[in-house]
């Protein structure tokens, strides 16, 4: 563990990725202190804002501190809003501004957010179409988005690696029961499959039904593949003399499985868990942005994204791609950890240091 | 020379305390080519018995059928008695009552047969859970440090805390024994134990056998390709020759008589080999 940390940090490009996975996991446990707004609290007035531009320094009124002015609403001739800045009003930016009120970790009421202001509305990322904060609902659908990548992920693997190392062990039968599964679940595509699946449970379910919903789908087609690559190393494993050593003193066949079989397996585990929690990621963002997954007002990623679906509201507001850089710079940051740690626990890779 | 087993002779009288009746393996792979072909001989109380034979002969397809470790799709036919029950038809719950607790094996591999990323000391008390849950009760680390000390090991502590890769082949070979012995075993397999060490270690090693089976009385069935060890340990020799038992004798008219072709070969082969 420390080894590999220590190779792990000789990686500049994974260190930044992590640091960047940590902000963001960060802002997805703490989303009501980052986000000023709650991520269904919008004003029609606000419709399509634009991304409030901040300015440092107004030399006439002797102000050296962030201030934004109010928006100034035109109505053109297609009955689109026109904001422009109205500058006859400074709004300062402040910190720790007092808001909506939140839960820390689910226990402690608080009402501070990072930033804010009083009188107006702050759009650091623009508004959707109903005048929500895109930057709060991007925090708010971190949280589910982040999640469900490392819940999809830790549950698969768990059945993947047990199943994996059962067939693998024992052979025979149960061994081929087992992988005519897996091939039937890797013969469909992926993406057919989440829809059919999600096509069989009822559309009006509640949003933490739905949640569940799709962390099982995406389960269900994800613990195929590692079953089968664990499954492969639990077929040598048990032909190495210390499993037929245990075997010999009378061990259990499931004590054997869990205590000599499978740590053998956790260094490849581990890499392809990372690589692996970017295609969650997608799949919930790819369910959500068709309407089957995440429903609104709930953000996720997936769904804001759906604003994007139309070319006018590209062209117009493109601001509403927020969500598809944040997905892009997630899954990229998890992709290059990982292959940073596949290096680091690669025992070849030690020949050339 | 001196140590050896008290029951050559009237070897005869005593029941025997396991026995292999037309034992014949066969591989799944290789077309169900015939390892071993319709083996059988007895093993009697007390006595060590080799099992001597070129590689290949099928000597550690024997030892792994006596514990019943072949492959699930091995083909076995025939039976091998130990307190009158057939080990091949067992099924698992009395297997792992008769694995470890009452026939151990040593491998030829101490390196190979603890598992690499657990502690010696893992081994130790995984084994001592299975095996005193019921009956010996007492303080198993005083056990598991008495047994090492008995087998040669004299910093417990370090060598318990250790990997295997950390240690060196006589060490773990010694605490492979002090872990086979530790349950009391009726019959010690002993699969070519010291082919991977040097001449020295494999002394010490056969030695620390030998007076390990004074103290606890089990009885050993040694498998090897080694004449001289043959001749410093065994009582009674089975000599094996492509999954067939040519002769069963006892060491010294194997070794000066030798009645069958196989075996001139095998020793004379030998004997010009250390010449």
């Amino acid at each position: 563990m420390i080894s590999m940390w220590n190779e792990l940090k000789r990686n500049k490009l994974a260190l930044a990725a992590l640091f960047i996975l940590a902000l963001l996991y960060l802002a997805a446990i703490f989303a009501g202190f980052f986000s000023p707004y709650r991520y269904d609290d919008g004003s029609i007035a606000y419709r399509w804002a634009p991304p409030a531009k901040i300015h440092f320094i107004n030399v006439e009124k002797k102000i050296f501190y962030p201030y934004i002015y109010g928006y100034k609403v035109k109505i053109d001739k297609y009955y689109r809003c026109i904001y422009s800045e109205d500058r006859s009003k400074i709004y300062p930016v402040r910190f720790f501004v007092k808001g909506f009120k939140y839960k820390v970790l689910g226990i402690f009421s608080v009402n501070r957010h990072l930033f804010g202001v009083y009188g107006t509305r702050i759009y650091m990322l623009g508004a959707d179409l109903k005048g929500r904060d895109i930057l709060s609902r991007l925090i708010y659908g971190a949280r589910i988005s982040l999640s469900i990548g490392i819940i999809g992920v830790a549950i698969s693997f768990i059945i993947g690696i047990i199943i994996g190392g059962i067939s693998g062990y024992f052979g025979g039968w149960v061994d081929n029961i087992n992988m005519r599964v897996v091939e039937m679940i890797m013969m469909v595509p992926g993406f057919y499959l989440m829809l059919a699946l999600r096509a069989s449970f009822p559309p009006n379910f509640s949003s933490a039904q739905v949640y569940f919903l799709i962390v099982v789908i995406l389960s269900f087609i994800g613990w195929a593949s590692i079953a089968r690559v664990i499954r492969g190393m639990a077929l040598s494993l048990k032909e190495r003399e210390f499993v037929l050593a245990a075997k010999a003193v009378g061990l259990s066949d499931f004590k054997i499985i869990i205590r000599h079989i499978l740590p053998h397996t956790f260094s490849y585990a581990i890499v392809a868990a990372f690589l692996s929690i970017p295609g969650y990621i997608i799949g919930e963002a790819a369910l959500s942005l068709l309407g089957l997954g995440i429903q609104e007002p709930q953000a996720s990623w997936g769904n804001m994204l759906a604003l994007a679906q139309g070319i006018v509201n590209i062209k117009l507001y493109p601001w509403v791609l927020a969500p598809g850089i944040i997905i892009i710079i997630t899954t990229s940051c998890f992709n290059i950890v990982g292959e940073a740690l596949r290096d680091a626990l690669d025992p070849k890779r030690k020949v050339f240091q | 020379m001196t140590l050896k087993g008290k029951c050559s002779n009237n070897s005869n009288i005593m029941k025997p305390l396991l026995t292999v009746n037309n034992l014949s393996v066969a591989y799944a792979g290789n077309s169900m080519k015939e390892v071993l072909k319709s083996v059988s001989f007895k093993l009697y109380e007390g006595e060590i018995l080799g099992i001597v034979g070129e590689s290949g002969s099928g000597k550690t397809t024997l030892a792994s059928s006596i514990l019943n470790i072949l492959p699930p799709d091995a083909r076995k036919e025939g039976e091998i008695i130990f307190k009158n029950k057939n080990i091949i038809k067992m099924n698992d719950k009395e297997l792992r009552n008769i694995r470890g607790d009452r026939i151990n094996i040593i491998f030829q591999e101490p390196a190979a047969s603890f598992n690499p990323v657990l502690t010696i000391g893992y081994h130790f008390s995984e084994f001592m859970k299975k095996s005193f849950t019921r009956g010996t009760q007492g303080n198993i680390d005083d056990i598991v440090e008495n047994l090492l000390r008995r087998s040669g090991i004299y910093d417990t502590k370090r060598i318990l805390k250790s990997y295997p890769h950390q240690l060196s082949g006589g060490q773990l070979q010694r605490a492979m024994i002090a872990l086979s012995i530790s349950s009391n075993p009726d019959i010690l397999i002993a699969d070519e134990p010291t082919s991977s060490l040097d001449v020295t270690v494999e002394s010490q090693i056969v030695n620390l056998l030998l007076e390990l089976r004074e103290e606890f009385g089990f009885t050993v069935l040694f498998i090897t390709h080694n004449l001289g060890l043959i001749k410093v340990l065994c009582d009674r020799v089975v000599f094996l020759y492509k999954g067939k038992v040519e002769e069963i004798t006892d060491t010294k008219s194997l070794l000066e008589r030798p009645k069958h072709e196989s075996t001139k070969m095998f020793i004379n082969d030998y004997l010009r080999l250390i010449s």
